[in-house]
């Protein structure tokens, strides 16, 4: 608690001082998963193996954002510009649909190995 | 002078005013706090176009791998996990001392932000030394895309595979679905490296100006805008890293 004591004697109160705890254990979570995601990609999940990379990914990319970049103490305005940038990748991310609603136009030797076998 | 008579009627400080406040404080902000956020605000607005920019690739990357799945498996065996792993360390190590950096600003101590850029610049420079022999490796493997690209299939062991030793022609995996996987590769993780290289001018450019007590760095802002760019540059290699190194499969 002395450290949080310090902070608020400190000068300046326009802005948040981070700890240093929270960087280091937020590090540790990180190659904490890291790890996890490496040993999960040596097994066999079948199609949960993408998910859970991704899951993995993106908790890591949360933490990145919350504790690294200290949107957990930022203005409501930063937060709502760091949830944007996602919901506008999901949303650019409709894009995909519109590819798989129509047929694909066979290109020569850039067939799928399973066409192939037709 | 309307400006001033609006200001006067909200019982705000006049902009003449400069004795209560912080030297750091522009004009134009009515507290350090408000300066504060619009200069996050500002650069989070750059990071969302950054997510858009990268954005387009990933979902390049999804398409491709969505219709050529298996191509996708074969032409990952190409890279090192741990050359990856490793790089992956060194990324996430950096962002720790960045942000170490950045709160060392916000305590105006001048050697912890210099102790702790330089390690943040060596960091970035050790990644882009290993991407660099990756490169090199896939060069002498004929895996650039282009008119020299000549895809070999290789086993799961590493190895390459007997059929495809002997005959690359009779690999299962066509050379134009290799060559997007090694296309996507190259541009997504060489668009990264761009970024990186950014970053070490930045960074370096922070540290002479520190360095120099130049007088912008009594501002921590500048350190953590440097920092948030930073962080970004790690969360798009936190995505890269299981996309590129870790598809599995058989």
């Amino acid at each position: 608690m002395s450290a949080e004591h310090a902070e608020t004697t400190h000068q300046e109160h326009s802005h948040h001082v981070v700890s240093v705890s929270e960087l280091f254990i937020t590090y540790g979570a990180l190659m904490g998963l890291m790890l996890l995601t490496i040993a999960f990609a040596f097994k066999d999940f079948g199609a949960m193996n993408n998910v859970i990379a991704m899951v993995i990914a993106l908790i890591k990319a949360t933490l990145v954002v919350l504790f690294f970049m200290q949107v957990r103490k930022g203005s409501k305005l930063t937060m709502l510009w760091a949830a944007i940038g996602f919901i506008w990748f999901l949303l650019m991310f409709g894009i995909m649909s519109d590819y798989f609603s129509r047929a694909w136009i066979p290109v020569p030797g850039w067939e799928s190995p399973t066409t192939n076998q037709k | 002078m309307s400006v001033d008579a609006i200001s006067t009627t909200h019982g705000l400080v006049g902009h003449d005013d400069h004795a209560h406040h912080d030297p750091n404080q522009a004009h134009q902000f009515e507290d350090m706090a408000q300066q504060n956020e619009s200069y996050i605000v500002g650069m989070w607005s750059f990071l969302v176009t950054e997510i858009m920019f990268f954005g387009v690739l990933f979902i390049a990357y999804s398409l491709n791998r969505l219709l050529h799945p298996g191509s996708f498996i074969d032409a990952h065996r190409h890279l090192n996990v741990w050359f990856g792993g490793i790089n992956t360390v060194i990324l996430l190590t950096s962002s720790l001392t960045m942000a170490l950096a950045v709160r060392a600003a916000q305590l105006q101590s001048k050697v912890a932000q210099l102790v702790f850029l330089t390690i943040t610049i060596l960091c970035a420079f050790g990644f882009l030394g290993i991407k660099t022999v990756e490169y090199t490796h896939k060069y002498h493997e004929h895996l650039i895309p282009g008119a020299n690209f000549h895809y070999v299939s290789v086993g799961a062991e590493g190895g390459p595979s007997a059929e495809a030793a002997v005959n690359p022609e009779k690999s299962n995996i066509p050379q134009g679905q290799a060559q997007i996987f090694f296309l996507l590769y190259f541009f997504m993780t060489g668009l990264h490296g761009i970024h990186v290289v950014i970053g070490i001018i930045a960074m370096t450019t922070l540290f002479i100006m520190i360095k120099f007590d130049h007088p912008f760095t009594r501002y921590y802002m500048w350190v953590e805008m440097a920092g948030l760019y930073w962080h970004f540059v790690d969360i798009v290699w936190i995505f890269l890293f299981p996309l590129f190194y870790l598809i599995p499969g058989k």
